[in-house]
């Protein structure tokens, strides 16, 4: 009777690692700073390319994600471990004087750019004090 | 535990908050002490021809790291220098500065067989053994 439960199928029945196993999710460390007239975002994705890393901007909250860096550690077995391969994702509330419309986003060794506009009416005028 | 209390015992409750603040001083400084000597953080793999060490270093390329291996130690050396416009800053968590970190390898290498790339700002480095170290099958004789 309990040879019932298990599928005679062997193909169907074998659990592929690949599918299950939980991939770790690292939060990126990041710079973010004012230049005048930019907010800009610097992230470190090691590992990541261009097509490795997603961007999405979703009621005013923009959200980094990358996808595990494919590597070919074939042949070489691990002997001592610092640091963990896995996802990157973090999210960040952008406020109202951002322009949602002009972000610009470049990766160059592994940190990811982004660089956030102000909104033309928002950015600060210097108003001049005329001398009486 | 109520006998304990003693009023005529001078119970100072500075002294205790004190007490607390070090070993909360302690707990931190002991946190960033780990976190800041560590740099790069680096993985090691190996397999009968040698040695592969991997390195998270986003932001760095070739020409601002330097490597140099001798017997069994291999250094790895370099700097990053802000190159940003910042006027305010909100959040700063990454790396800048000179660092030097020093890794005591498994087994001697071939000095003259270093061969090192950079990947999106990950340093891999392969290192050979000399041919003479490196294990060789023996056949059992029937």
């Amino acid at each position: 009777m309990s040879a019932d439960l298990v599928r005679q199928d062997r193909e169907e029945n074998v659990t592929r690692l690949d599918d299950h196993r939980s991939v770790p999710v690292y939060r990126p460390d990041t710079d973010i700073y004012d230049d005048g007239d930019r907010v800009i975002i610097e992230a470190d994705l090691p590992g990541c390319s261009v097509d490795d890393i997603d961007i999405t901007l979703e009621n005013g909250v923009l959200t980094i994600k990358s996808q595990q860096p494919r590597q070919s550690r074939s042949g070489w077995r691990p002997i001592y471990t610092e640091y963990g391969e896995g996802r990157f994702e973090r999210s960040f509330a952008l406020t109202d004087d951002i322009d949602q419309d002009k972000i610009d986003a470049s990766v160059r060794n592994g940190v990811l750019r982004l660089e956030l506009h102000r909104s033309e009416s928002t950015k600060p005028r210097r108003i001049s004090i005329s001398a009486k | 535990m109520l006998s304990s209390f003693d009023p005529s015992r001078n119970w100072d409750p500075f002294t205790e908050m004190r007490w607390l603040q070090n070993q909360m001083n302690q707990f931190f400084e002991s946190v960033a002490d780990r976190s800041s000597s560590a740099f790069p953080a680096v993985n090691l793999y190996a397999n009968d021809q040698g040695l592969l060490i991997t390195a998270e270093m986003p932001g760095f390329s070739e020409d601002q790291v330097e490597l140099s291996v001798q017997d069994n130690e291999l250094v790895i050396e370099g700097e990053t220098s802000e190159t940003n416009e910042a006027t305010d800053w909100h959040r700063k968590e990454r790396r800048y500065g000179k660092f030097v970190r020093r890794i005591e390898l498994p087994f001697r290498v071939d000095p003259d067989q270093v061969d090192a790339r950079f990947e999106n700002g990950v340093l891999e480095i392969e290192l050979k053994r000399p041919e003479e170290d490196k294990p060789r099958k023996i056949p059992v004789n029937r």
